[in-house]
């Protein structure tokens, strides 16, 4: 093919461009403060939690102490923040423990190192809730969303996830 | 390059693009309300199998995912004992599957007869009936017809609230769409979340 790269695969590569610019920007905003202790979490806290990282990309977890999987996969999770924070990723950690076991959660993220935000789930319809998180979540824990600059959800995980799937999704949404 | 082959190209790479920007691994239910369950044969944790065919001419069949080791789970062995008691006589089977791969046949067993659970919780090696429904969690109801119609799916109780604690655990999700198949009437709300530990596949 004579003239180079073809005009269709520039017209590609024009679009992919602009599909990339969409998907990570240049200023990163800093993080908020995270809470200090665990917090219990309603529908009005995670509305304005979400508003408060807009700006930031955000890796929401929701796991309980109880739960296998999910102690197994943070490990991963303090690898991923520590490993991207400085990008702008932030972490939010929501459980779904009872009230009785807020001693257990704080022991437990003291002793993964885990530096980021922590919850308690305290929604008054669950149920709706994971709806609006996303319709296609059952509820199982642990599970996982994360979502872009602009406050868009772009990847969900239920299930215990490798550090390499989380950073597979993270990568291309920080610079 | 022709044009049709062009546009293919191109779709392909925005497609990818795209796809790169909203990964899930959310799990998928494979069964709709309204469709038919297909039979399937499992043994009973420790003893003989079972097949969901063996109910007919029963009025309705529950069939629910439950757990040995997940909290949610356990918070309803007394509310699944008590439904299976409550409607043995009204022509309404129970039938429990543990389909998770760390929890073995004989604990299965162990824990369905300490927990007085009083119907068969078959054990589901490999996953495959939970890979064949899109069963994602403990505890998870497929509440069935006489006709193995799927009529409700999702929690037993608490959808709003989820709970660990037994004391507050209840089936008011469920008894509400089972009364309706009984009754011969359409169900309100044929689904809601089913809240609990997602299943541990192969």
């Amino acid at each position: 093919m004579a003239g180079g790269v073809p005009k269709f695969i520039r017209g590609t590569w024009s679009v992919l461009v602009v599909l990339v610019a969409a998907c990570s920007h240049s200023t990163i905003p800093p993080e908020p403060p995270p809470p200090a202790g665990i917090v219990d979490l309603n529908e009005e806290g995670w509305r304005e939690l979400r508003a408060r990282y807009r700006g930031r990309v955000l890796l929401v977890n929701f796991w309980a102490t109880w739960c296998e999987p999910c102690r197994e996969e943070y490990p991963a999770l303090v690898k991923l923040y520590g490993t991207y924070h400085a990008q702008g990723l932030s972490l939010v950690a929501i459980s779904m423990d009872e009230p009785e076991s807020v001693p257990a959660i704080a022991q437990f993220l003291r002793s993964q190192g885990a530096q980021f935000g922590s919850y308690r789930h305290n929604f008054r319809d669950f149920a709706a809730f994971v709806d609006s998180v996303n319709p296609r979540w059952g509820g199982g824990i642990p599970a996982s969303f994360l979502y872009d600059r602009e406050g868009k959800l772009v990847a969900s995980w239920q299930g215990a996830t490798r550090y390499e799937e989380f950073e597979r999704a993270v990568r291309p949404l920080v610079p | 390059m022709r044009a049709w082959s062009r546009n293919w190209v191109f779709t392909i790479v925005i497609g990818l693009a795209v796809a790169a920007c909203t990964a899930s691994s959310l799990p998928t239910l494979k069964i709709k309300i309204g469709e038919r369950m297909a039979d399937f044969t499992l043994p009973e944790a420790g003893g003989t199998p079972h097949s969901l065919y063996e109910y007919k001419g029963k009025k309705a069949v529950v069939v629910i995912f439950l757990a040995t080791r997940c909290p949610f789970s356990n918070a309803f062995n007394g509310v699944m004992a008590k439904l299976a008691r409550d409607y043995a006589d009204r022509g309404v089977a129970v039938v429990g599957i543990n389909a998770n791969k760390t929890e073995p046949a004989s604990e299965v067993a162990e824990h369905a007869r300490t927990n007085n659970l009083g119907f068969p919780v078959l054990k589901d090696e490999g996953n495959v009936i939970a890979d064949r429904l899109g069963a994602s969690v403990t505890p998870e109801v497929f509440l069935l017809d006489g006709d193995f119609t799927l009529r409700y799916h999702g929690a037993l109780g608490n959808s709003q609230k989820p709970t660990t604690k037994a004391e507050e655990a209840n089936d008011a999700d469920l008894r509400p769409a089972l009364e309706a198949v009984l009754a011969g009437q359409a169900v309100t709300h044929a689904e809601t979340k089913a809240f609990g530990c997602t299943i541990k596949r192969l």
